[in-house]
């Protein structure tokens, strides 16, 4: 098993929303595992209600076989924009 | 002027409305179709009549100096979120081109008038309201305007004009009456010209508050169609834009702290602990203080958030905090208490001030009660500490009133630097205008925003990089790669929105993106501007540059202050600056990408290639 942070912010509806809280990847599961795992807890990191940020960086930056790892971090933040 | 082969069905009246308030005389002006083809509205013919007739030597204050409001084909058409409208004057703030956008009903009931544009130039002999109704235009003449706060000048107005048909309004504050360097125009109840110090423009002119109405029909080409399109638009916003109705800007508090990106304590920081930032985030607003949603002409989504202290030390304080306002009142100030920061945004409405400049001026004051560098001895008595809500309202009065330290605060950063250059690693800053709340240092883009902007460090003429930094996954947020290409492409699609008088919020509902799919424009004019937008954002940029280059611009101005180059001392973006590695890599690539040389101007070819070679005089 690979714990991975999971913090929803910004006021999103969702029933994990302003909670730190961890989440479960099975061994060896990569970047592009996140969208499976996310929609599990009812995120889907496709859709444009959310950004999905993986430490610090959007997640689509990552090589999609980049191993995840204990205390990688994803923060789930509604679309910013500027007024 | 290239011709333009078109003939335009709807959406322009080629009406401007001019008003030499020196001696009152007032003229109907022609606008040509042609101007409309190459620069569509709003901020693009804003530019164009600055570049005709603000000339490099005119003083921000001075008689010479003129105001001009411009209006884009969508503002007041019947579809939604059409409100917006432009203005351009030389800024008290930069000493340079100013353009700025407000919502509200002045543009639409300008509109409705008869006019596509107003211009103010000259002074009045004395302190005046001037109000439009349909073509005729009058004064109300009384010394007792001074000095009346922005809302009752505003109630003042209103009680003294005909009732029936609503009004639309602008007024400015104490602020701007006292030559503060960041004095805002407001708009209607709520909202403002608030970035670069038109207020003062205004009030050098002694004009205290317009008002507009009238009764002329819109024209527009197919109405049916408007209708369709607005029916899809609001189904389009219900679901992506539910969370601004609910939440209004102030969602964005919580992610951009989260991603360390927040200016905290002056931007020596970038983030503050969530348990402490909680204090001013929107659940919160919403939870303790929210009243009611509010929303501008003809919008659906009504972002707006009326908030009102109940209870406490701020007891009675009301306002619609945006989440520039809270970041830079709150956090850059120490400040986690959001009726603190409603009764500090309350007191920028009402005595007409900027609220991203004054809280960052408010940031910089509190910064040097920090290093010792002031003392209450300086400032009336009174000390202003980061954190101390009381003195942050009580400060921006002081600015207002240009007491104690508001003396020289007043002046904005530039007249700062010029009687304490010691203060200027304090102030934070691009060309003279202050930094909204996002730090460079935590989205590198935003660093080249600010540096480029054509009105000096603005999250939204500069383009709004924050989104793209984290969602397309080919750009590093930390990295200079990538940045010139995705500025250059959001400064584009920003001047040709800003040019068409809608909400950006609002522009996903009719595909205004960076590859325009519409019909909404060929609906109102009977034109179909749509493939050429992104063109016309470019121009109105090239346009922009070579105002700013008459005034004195290039690559030596497009800078970040010395706080940025230093590392991100915690949080989660620690360790990370804007070197001028970093910022030399971005303004390279942007500026190849915009034809412009090394030194940062336009070069003949990009000027011909875009009509401009008017500018080469
Ligand atoms: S989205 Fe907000 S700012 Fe835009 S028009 Fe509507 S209420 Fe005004």
């Amino acid at each position: 098993m690979t714990q991975v942070g999971l913090w929803v912010v910004g006021g999103l509806d969702l029933a994990l929303s302003g909670r730190r809280t961890t989440i479960d990847f099975p061994d060896g599961a990569a970047v592009g595992d996140i969208p499976d795992r996310l929609l599990e807890v009812g995120i889907d990191a496709h859709s444009p209600k959310y950004l999905v940020v993986l430490n610090g960086l959007g997640w689509r930056q990552f090589p999609p076989e980049q191993k995840l790892k204990d205390g990688d971090v994803l923060l789930v933040i509604p679309p910013l924009m500027g007024g | 002027m290239m011709k333009a082969n078109v003939t335009f069905q709807g959406g322009y009246l080629f009406k401007r409305l001019r008003i030499d308030l020196s001696t009152r005389q007032v003229r109907v002006e022609e606008i040509d179709p042609a101007e409309y083809y190459q620069f569509l509205g709003g901020r693009g013919m804003g530019a164009l009549w600055y570049w005709r007739e603000i000339a490099p030597d005119v003083r921000p204050l001075g008689a010479e100096n003129k105001i001009g409001f411009f209006a884009g084909p969508m503002t007041g058409a019947p579809l939604i979120s059409t409100t917006k409208f432009q203005c351009a004057t030389k800024s008290p703030e930069t000493g340079r081109y100013l353009c700025a956008n407000s919502s509200g009903y002045f543009g639409p009931y300008l509109r409705e008038a008869g006019f596509d544009a107003l211009i103010l130039e000259g002074v009045s002999p004395s302190w005046t309201a001037v109000v439009i109704e349909n073509g005729a235009v009058r004064f109300v003449d009384d010394e007792n305007w001074k000095g009346l706060k922005t809302v009752d000048a505003r109630r003042r107005l209103l009680d003294g004009l005909p009732q029936g048909r609503r009004w639309a309004t602008m007024v400015v504050g104490p602020a701007a009456e006292n030559e503060v360097a960041f004095s805002s125009i407001m708009v209607d109840d709520g909202r403002a010209f608030g970035r670069g110090g038109a207020g003062a423009v205004l009030a050098s002119k002694r004009v205290k508050a317009l008002a507009v109405r009238g009764d002329h029909k819109f024209p527009v080409y197919d109405i049916e169609k408007c209708r369709a399109l607005t029916k899809n638009a609001i189904e389009f916003l219900k679901t992506s834009r539910a969370k601004h109705r609910m939440l209004g800007t102030a969602q964005f508090i919580e992610p951009v702290n989260a991603l360390g990106a927040m200016p905290t304590r002056n931007f020596q920081t970038t983030w503050e602990d969530p348990e402490t930032a909680s204090g001013v985030i929107a659940q919160t607003m919403r939870e303790k203080y929210f009243v009611r949603n509010y929303a501008c002409y003809r919008c659906s989504i009504a972002c707006g958030q009326m908030t009102e202290v109940k209870e406490g030390e701020f007891a009675g304080a009301a306002a619609r905090p945006e989440y520039e306002s809270i970041g830079i009142l709150g956090p850059s100030c120490g400040v986690y208490d959001m009726a603190a920061v409603i009764a500090a945004n309350q007191a920028c409405d009402e005595l007409g001030m900027d609220t991203i400049t004054a809280g960052n001026m408010l940031g910089l004051v509190m910064e040097l009660f920090q290093r010792g560098l002031v003392s209450a001895a300086d400032n009336d008595g009174l000390e202003v500490h980061f954190g101390d809500g009381k003195a942050l309202v009580q400060m921006l009065h002081f600015f207002a009133e240009r007491r104690g330290l508001g003396k020289i605060i007043g002046k904005g950063a530039l007249g700062i630097i010029a009687e304490r250059p010691e203060w200027e690693p304090y102030i934070m800053h691009s060309r003279g205008l202050t930094f909204a709340a996002y730090d460079p240092r935590g989205f590198h883009g935003m660093g080249l925003s600010y540096a480029t902007s054509s009105r000096g460090a603005c999250h939204n003429v500069g383009g709004y990089t924050v989104y793209e930094e984290l969602l397309s996954g080919k750009v590093d947020r930390f990295s200079p790669q990538g940045k010139g290409a995705m500025v250059k492409s959001l400064q584009d699609v920003r001047a040709y929105i800003d040019s068409t008088g809608l909400c950006t919020v609002a522009r996903g509902g009719f595909q205004l993106t960076n590859q325009p799919n519409t019909e909404v424009l060929l609906a109102i004019t009977g034109y179909d501007f749509a493939p050429r937008l992104v063109e016309i954002g470019e121009r109105i940029i090239n346009l922009e540059r070579m105002i700013l280059k008459r005034e004195g611009v290039d690559r030596r101005l497009d800078t970040l202050p010395p706080r940025m180059r230093e590392p991100v001392p915690n949080g989660p973006a620690a360790g990370h600056a804007v070197t001028q590695e970093i910022l030399d890599a971005m303004l390279d690539e942007y500026y190849q990408l915009r034809g412009w040389d090394a030194n940062g101007l336009p070069t003949a070819e990009t000027l011909k290639k875009f009509d401009l070679e008017f500018t080469l005089v």
